[in-house]
């Protein structure tokens, strides 16, 4: 029998993870996939995907919101789809083999702290765990898989810095480890953490009699730097907007209530993750407002988890990396201190399962040698071969959307996202009826997301209901006053209800809580296009419609003509109000309007305060 | 994680350069306003020319209707930012990878200068306080905020500095010194005096080998962009010359006269008035003279160990002092060596009894109550970035307004014509035309303007305001009918399109 040496240890590892996904390439575009990769130009073309290396990740008009910036991985799809013609079964297989890799990986970063066999373990682990399934079996999950191939690599290229003694290869490796951070941080944003990951390795793994390679990390420090510059001016802006629906609406302390309950989630899908579900948002993860047991035991087994990684670092290494690799990796989308775009997501614990693949190495290295290595290892192969089973079991559901729409709202009917995302197909199908029923469920499943109650309302008013219009609008407009869609949507219905008078309120008091947004003033064009307002008030509406949208010598055109309308018209309605608008407009063009509209309003005998 | 047998103290002090320059990077990424480039003029030149260059325009003003050769600005500058701009040739989306490469200049600075400062064997503590608090002081952020020369051109000098200022430079470290030296002058002319510094502190210390290899190799690093600037001097018209022609050719305008004013140090009037409080007349001039006196005998002190430096600066300085250019950046880029030789000088007279204890702490008395309080305030308010913050406000308007109100091919006389090209397309050519005269300058007159103007094709005027150079002209125009308006905001800037006489 051949000797177990770190490379065939990790060749194992790697195949096993194939045999596990080899029913992923029947999969086919499932839920994100189809517009970031099958209706994304960008993904379809190297040269396409080059043009857009500063773009953000998702598509203009389709969650370019997202505030993500990953162009490794737009760059990956278009070279799949290049070569195979965009046959999904290709990025599929892609996916697979990049999870083989990084498992063959997580061996090798192993072999530092345990024998070979027990590195092996702790790679079968991670090739088999089955809450890797949605990076490995959903194609955009490439994200995941491609990050973490780079900081595992740049840990192995670091370590290889720190012991040679070589200048040049000092250089070499050193480059490596650089060119490993920056394919990590250029495939998903959690990379950041890089400095953090190989810190934690020369701190377990020190050479000794070596220096830890100070200099290089300070270099990688500042490369992330240099990254976050980059993605902040390209993706940056989003970022409030991208926040998880489930904790907008939440303070700093009942985001922490509602999440510490979630670490007991992450906990359980890290050591028995048969129970999976694509998305947590409410009310599979239920908001909370106030501290309860459940969340107290979340936050003291978050607190034990972080102490045990910091109390084996001497006698279990392996088991500290784990934990607190897995642990700096899962911080950024914690919603601890920041908040992210997700409250969990299976996918983001791609590399938290390095903690339970080195404790298990850890167990099988300390089992080997005592009495109960049999019973061990019988345990151990049980799980694995339970964890693989339910791999290949789970794969399947990511073969499309409707697909995994359908069996989510089965498997999770309490799941708000899932029911919204099914109307939505739903409507594109032409099944408007069946589409709005499943808004509204969501809508009662989880009445904080105005984008829900938005979206019923404007079905609602196609298919002519409506009252129920009436009501989703107003909740939509009451849960996120003065947004633009929610007010752009109770304008809408009140004109289809003839309530004039309360939509030019609502339009103005969005305008007022925000008077430099140009989509409010879009609207407020539009309504006094459709009311055929007076041309004093369109022109103005008009002004500042342009001045927002970075036209200022139009707007000042407008001004004028406004301030010209304004001195022949007798219909003053309203007159007040825009001239207090219009004050941050007029203070900066400094056009007559002012003066005008102040005559006029002593002319008229008005008083309109100083408000 | 200290190494074996090394103690945190050590390691720190080992490690010092990287984390000051890791953190001056930080700094600096996070010190970068929100305003347009262009804004300062000068960094809209260089931008200009680097998208020349990365288009393969060559080395010309293309943002000028007449295109003249680029002989003003040295070479160095935008040629890195072009190599940038080919990177990602999106403007002004790319002007974030401009901001990473001037924030590793400065962060690249900082580490040569805390290398250099070991040399001169003042306390560990004096690299940690005053290293920080020079790059942290509020004008380098402004100037770190802003698209110019000076955070490559100090990166330059202070890793000059680094190899020429030791005991027995090698040739390797002469050459590397001269190389270094020349691309510092490629950078910013006034790198001739780093240069010079490195080349008379060796040969007077009768290292005269390597002054000599210094020099060499310096000279062919020059000699392109000599020859260049040489060659296309005449490529200037003279209406342009005294913010595009060669330095030669505006130090001509200027005259002996000009320069020798500078004697009167009045450049340095601005830094002063930023580092003391304000007081009496009687009082200023002694606190001036205390806080200069402690940066001289400073220099003085530290001649033996530090003795390219200190050449390099005096020659520096006394250069800015000639310089007919009243531009107090110049001195503010060299601020971390100025705070060390203070310090130098401080901490000597500190040690010669109880009159230096009570000059020392009035002089650190006077900075503290001057100058803190205005960093402090720059910090806490980012009342770095408003400068350059204020002067795009004007342009926020007449940007869109040029683009909205003119066609593709007008060509508009503007104030900070770079900008208006950069974030317009539209052909420029300044609305002020000046020549100099000693250190100030004279308007060109209107009928002499407005021919040139005319002659090169100019369809629109714009300014920014009442208190634009430009705005008397403008009105002069405007009475006379040769300009029709397009955008006017009260007090405001103004775009107007040109009736030239037939």
């Amino acid at each position: 029998m051949p000797r177990l040496t770190p490379p065939r240890a990790a060749l194992v590892a790697g195949l096993l993870a194939l045999v596990v996904y080899a029913n992923a390439p029947r999969n086919r575009w499932a839920l994100d996939d189809v517009p970031v990769i099958w209706q994304n130009p960008v993904a379809h073309s190297v040269p396409a995907a080059w043009a857009a290396r500063f773009s953000p990740y998702w598509p203009p008009g389709q969650g370019h919101q997202a505030g993500l910036y990953r162009p490794a991985v737009i760059m990956s799809f278009a070279v799949d789809w290049t070569l195979f013609r965009g046959e999904p079964r290709w990025f599929h297989l892609h996916n697979v083999l990049l999870h083989a890799i990084a498992a063959a990986l997580v061996v090798l970063v192993a072999v530092a702290w345990l024998p070979v066999y027990a590195a092996l373990g702790a790679g079968v682990v991670f090739a088999v765990h089955p809450v890797h399934v949605e990076a490995v079996a959903n194609v955009v999950g490439r994200a995941e898989l491609l990050a973490a191939i780079g900081l595992l690599v740049a840990v192995l290229a670091f370590r290889k810095y720190r012991r040679t003694d070589s200048r040049r290869a000092r250089a070499g490796w050193g480059a490596a480890t650089l060119a490993a951070v920056a394919l990590a941080l250029l495939s998903k944003e959690h990379a950041v953490v890089a400095v953090v990951l190989l810190a934690l390795d020369a701190w377990l793994a020190p050479v000794p009699g070596r220096r830890p390679g100070f200099g290089l990390l300070l270099l990688i420090a500042s490369v992330t730097l240099a990254w976050y510059a980059i993605w902040q001016a390209i993706a940056g802006p989003y970022v409030e907007l991208a926040t998880a629906p489930g904790l907008r609406h939440l303070s700093g302390g009942q985001r922490l209530a509602t999440m510490l309950p979630v670490y007991l989630e992450v906990l359980r899908l890290l050591t028995w993750p048969l129970r999976l579900a694509y998305d947590y948002s409410p009310q599979v993860v239920v908001p909370r407002t106030g501290l309860t047991a459940v969340a107290l035991l979340g936050g003291m087994a978050a607190g034990a988890v972080v102490a045990l990684g910091l109390l084996s670092r001497r006698r279990a290494p392996a088991v500290a990396f784990g934990i607190l690799a897995g642990l700096a990796t899962y911080a950024p989308i914690s919603n601890l201190l920041l908040v992210s775009g997700t409250i969990l997501g299976e996918r983001t614990l791609y590399l938290f399962v390095l903690a339970p693949a080195l404790t298990v190495g850890w167990i099988l290295a300390r089992a080997w040698e005592g009495r109960w290595r049999r019973i061990v290892l019988v345990g151990l192969g049980a799980l694995l071969a339970v964890y693989g089973a339910r791999s290949f079991t789970r794969t399947p559901f990511w073969q499309d959307s409707r697909n995994a729409l359908i069996e989510s709202v089965v498997a999770h009917p309490e799941n708000y996202r899932a029911r919204q995302e099914l109307a939505r197909q739903r409507e594109l199908s032409g099944d408007r009826r069946g589409a709005l029923a499943d808004y509204l469920v969501a809508g009662a499943l989880f009445e904080h997301d105005p984008s829900v109650a938005t979206t019923s309302a404007a079905l609602a008013l196609v298919i002519g209901q409506e009252r129920i219009a009436l009501r989703e609008a107003r909740r939509a407009y009451t849960l996120d006053p003065g947004r633009p869609a929610p007010t752009a949507q109770l304008v809408a219905v009140y004109r289809a209800l003839g309530w004039n008078d309360s939509a030019l309120a609502v339009a103005r008091a969005a305008l007022d809580g925000r008077p430099r947004n140009v989509s409010l003033a879009a609207t407020h064009l539009e309504l006094h296009h459709a009311l055929a307002s007076p041309e004093w008030q369109r022109v103005l509406a008009r002004a500042r419609f342009e001045w927002l949208s970075g036209r200022p010598a139009a707007a000042t055109r407008a001004f004028d003509r406004a301030a010209a309308a304004l001195e022949q018209a007798e219909q003053l309605d309203g007159l007040c109000w825009e001239v207090r608008a219009a004050r941050p407009m007029a203070t900066t063009l400094r056009t007559e309007w002012e003066r005008v509209a102040q005559g006029v309003i002593r002319r008229a005998g008005m008083a309109c305060g100083s408000g | 994680m200290p190494a074996a047998g090394v103690s945190w103290r050590e390691q720190l002090w080992r490690r010092w350069p990287q984390l000051l320059a890791l953190g001056v990077f930080g700094v600096a990424l996070w010190a970068q306003p929100d305003a347009l480039v262009g804004a300062f003029f000068d960094d809209g030149i260089y931008v200009t020319l680097a998208k020349a260059l990365a288009e393969g325009q060559g080395y010309y003003n293309i943002h000028l209707a007449t295109a003249p050769p680029g002989v003003h600005y040295p070479v160095a500058y935008p040629v890195v930012l072009s190599l940038v701009w080919r990177v990602w040739p999106a403007f002004p989306a790319n002007v974030v990878l401009f901001q990473l490469l001037d924030s590793a200049a400065l962060a690249l600075a900082a580490w040569a200068v805390a290398v250099h400062a070991r040399r001169w064997q003042l306390p560990r503590a004096v690299s940690y306080a005053a290293l920080p608090a020079a790059f942290l002081a509020f004008p380098l952020l402004t100037i770190v905020g802003v698209r110019l020369s000076e955070p490559m051109f100090l990166a330059l000098i202070a890793l000059a500095l680094v190899a020429a200022d030791r005991d027995e430079p090698s040739d390797t470290e002469a050459i590397t010194a001269g190389v270094l030296a020349g691309l510092a002058i490629l950078t910013r002319t006034l790198g001739m005096t780093v240069l010079g510094g490195i080349v008379l502190a060796l040969w007077l210390r009768k290292r005269r080998r390597a002054a000599v290899l210094a020099g060499a190799f310096a000279l062919p690093v020059l000699l392109p962009w000599l020859v260049w600037a040489r060659a296309n001097a005449g490529g200037v018209e003279m209406e342009l010359a005294a913010n595009y022609g060669t330095y030669l050719s505006e130090l001509a305008q200027a005259g002996v006269g000009g320069m020798a004013a500078g004697g009167g140090l009045a450049v340095f009037g601005p830094v002063v008035h930023l580092l003391l409080p304000a007081m009496p007349g009687p009082l200023w001039y002694p606190a001036v003279a205390l806080v200069a006196g402690l940066i001289v005998w400073g220099g003085i002190r530290m001649a033996r160990r530090v003795s390219v430096c200190v050449a390099s600066l005096g020659l520096y300085l006394f250069a800015v002092a000639l310089w007919p250019y009243a531009s107090d950046r110049f001195v503010w880029i060299v601020l971390p060596w100025l705070l060390l030789f203070g310090v130098a000088g401080a901490l000597d007279l500190w040690r010669r009894g109880r009159v230096g204890v009570v000059a020392v702490a009035l002089a650190a008395t006077l900075v503290a109550a001057g100058y803190l309080p205005r960093e402090v305030t720059s910090l806490s308010t980012r009342g770095f970035a408003l400068t350059a913050e204020r002067m795009s406000v004007p342009f926020r308007l007449l940007v869109p307004s040029i683009l909205q109100e003119t066609p593709d091919d007008a060509i508009v006389a503007v104030a900070d014509e770079a900008l208006v090209y950069l974030y317009t397309g539209r052909r420029t050519l300044p609305n002020y035309l000046f020549r100099r005269r000693g250190r100030n300058w004279d308007r060109l007159s209107s009928a002499e303007t407005v021919a040139y103007w005319c002659g090169a094709g100019v369809t629109h005027v714009a300014h920014t305001g009442p208190a634009a150079d430009a705005a008397a002209l403008v009105r002069e125009l405007n009475a006379a009918a040769m300009l029709q308006p397009q955008f006017a905001v009260e007090a405001g800037p103004e775009l107007h399109r040109l009736e030239c006489p037939d």
